[in-house]
């Protein structure tokens, strides 16, 4: 064997949920429920967003293409591996639970 | 990963595969289905003519050219319907899912002309003393051509081992009952498990203990050599996140063991003399790829041995490709990257569904449908359909499988297999001493009743 090609093709999709899973209530249910504590809740609820617009343009810069759907936006590359993707997200300060890859492979031709 | 609320299609698959109908398995599935749809209800309404006039098959034959030459006279409108009829098919969904219609066109074209020398051949007297019938000249004379000639880039257009196959599983469905899919899956299952789980162990361990490989790559390579071929070392290597080049590698191995194995299975099957459902049964176990598994049932020159080999395969491991890239995607973020669950990656059960091959669902749809139609069909009525109907759509399924066979041959070019170290080799090599011994032992001992009773 001296051939050294590559057999698949890939898509990286990095997937960025806009909402957090559990809106933070118990900011509202574990204390006084006043001005200070609903503008806490409104603070936090914008702060998922906030981190999803950073790991956009910083993915942007990688080249990765977006698109929408439903709640989620999903980046995509035909260039960069997932674990690449991964490492740079993770360089850039954010964390493995805000975002999810997902990896696919296809043959690159015909093979069985 | 999949999420909560589950990856839309359309973006799962990306700028450039985009929807369901830029797949495969849809296109097998519709041609399919549509197909032995079509065929039941020309027998129904009583215009089976040309669908019968498609399945053509090639008698036997000698020395006798004569004898050959008028076989094939008395078929030609046949052969030019079936020709007409899926290259209309093949062709649209070829289109729709981006290739270039005229290359695929003229690609399918000669591929069909090939097929039919093939079976003319495979049909010869002697060449089937030798054995030599048309599942291994294909993939001989495939392999001979495409290791020694440049293909021209057209007939690559038309080259797509998957999605003949996987039209041919479709088809398989409906040819069986859904009765012995009820009665022997779970059979199937267990064998299966048992065997899948044992390889991909060994291959694994063998891979990361004692060759020090990643544990991607090991789950890749085990996953190649024990679930399905290289579409497991594709869906369990994206959901491990392995690396592009250790996938191809996986791959590699696969395709080497699996061309291997379509000669010597059958062939040891063969000198051992083992009857054919267990013979399948066994190969269905050990074999690696779907379409080289049925290249090597096909072999074995029995119905009874592509049965227990498709139950084996499709129903005992390819169903459960999902579940593995769900037990693997969930190791790989957690174990492998040393994180704990709360801190690791979120690994959704959509992971089932996005890695499950959706062909099987067309598998089970058409065992159902014709099933079906026998059961509450009147009884003499349902033996001509079992007999006229499903006659009809064997055969087709034979000329899928003969385009799957030269495929594998014309694709597999070892000279563009990626290069690889001994160390993959030798724990892929683990698997293959323990699968193929283990497979033969529960197929032709331990369950041997049971696949006995395929018939």
């Amino acid at each position: 064997m001296k051939s050294n090609n590559l057999m698949v093709n890939h898509v990286t999709y990095v997937i960025l949920k806009l909402t957090a899973e559990q809106p933070p209530y118990h900011i509202l249910a574990d204390g006084p429920v006043d001005q200070a504590a609903v503008l806490e809740f409104a603070e936090q609820v914008a702060a998922r967003p906030r981190r999803v617009a950073g790991m956009v343009a910083a993915l942007s810069r990688q080249n990765f293409a977006m698109t929408f759907s439903k709640d989620h936006i999903y980046a995509h590359s035909t260039e960069i591996g997932a674990q690449a993707a991964k490492k740079y997200l993770l360089e850039q300060g954010y964390q493995d639970h805000e975002f999810e890859i997902f990896l696919e492979y296809t043959r690159s031709w015909g093979i069985m | 990963m999949a999420t909560s609320t589950g990856i839309p299609n359309a973006v799962t698959t990306g700028t450039r595969f985009n929807a369901w109908y830029k797949r495969e398995d849809s296109w097998s599935i519709l041609i399919a289905l549509g197909l032995i749809a079509a065929i039941t209800a020309a027998f129904f309404s009583g215009g089976l003519g040309i669908f019968k006039a498609m399945a053509v098959t090639v008698p036997g034959w000698a020395n006798d050219l004569g004898k050959l030459a008028a076989g094939l006279g008395s078929n030609s409108v046949g052969l030019l319907y079936l020709y007409g009829f899926f290259l209309v098919l093949f062709g649209v969904a070829a289109r729709i899912m981006g290739y270039d219609l005229g290359r695929f066109a003229a690609g399918f074209t000669l591929l069909f002309l090939v097929s039919i020398i093939i079976t003319v051949l495979g049909s010869n007297k002697f060449l089937k003393e030798w054995q030599l019938e048309t599942p291994l000249l294909a993939l001989i004379i495939g392999m001979a051509v495409g290791n020694t000639v440049r293909l021209p880039q057209w007939f690559h257009s038309a080259l797509r081992t998957e999605f003949y196959v996987k039209t041919g599983i479709v088809l398989m469905g409906a040819t069986l009952p859904f009765t012995i899919i009820l009665q022997a899956g779970p059979m199937a299952i267990l064998q299966a498990t048992i065997v899948a789980v044992t390889t991909f162990a060994a291959i694994y361990f063998a891979a990361t203990r004692l060759f020090g490989l990643e544990p991607q790559f090991g789950a890749t390579l085990g996953a190649g050599g024990s679930i399905c071929g290289v579409s497991a070392a594709i869906a369990i290597g994206g959901a491990c996140r392995s690396e592009k080049e250790h996938v191809s590698v996986a791959i590699s191995m696969v395709i080497i063991w699996a061309v291997a194995m379509i000669f010597l299975l059958p062939a040891t099957a063969k000198f051992l003399g083992l009857a054919p459902g267990p013979a399948g049964a066994w190969i269905g176990t050990s074999e690696f790829a779907d379409a080289a598994g049925f290249a090597a049932a096909e072999a074995i020159g029995d119905e009874r041995a592509v049965k227990t080999f498709t139950l084996m395969k499709v129903i005992g491991r390819d169903m459960f490709v999902g579940v593995w890239a769900l037990l693997v995607a969930f190791l790989s973020v957690t174990i492998w990257e040393r994180k704990s669950a709360a801190q690791a990656e979120k690994v959704g059960v959509g992971e089932v569904w996005n890695r499950f091959p959706k062909f099987i669902i067309g598998f089970f749809i058409a065992s159902i449908v014709t099933t079906l139609v026998i059961t509450y069909a009147d009884p003499k009525l349902g033996t001509l359909y079992n007999k006229e109907a499903i006659g009809a759509i064997k055969t087709l399924r034979g000329w899928t499988f003969t385009w799957t066979f030269l495929c594998i041959g014309f694709t597999t070019r070892f000279r563009e297999l990626t290069s690889f170290g001994w160390k993959p080799f030798a724990a892929f090599a683990v698997g293959v001493a323990i699968n193929v011994p283990l497979g033969y032992i529960l197929s032709n001992i331990v369950f041997v009743e049971y696949w006995l009773g395929i018939k």
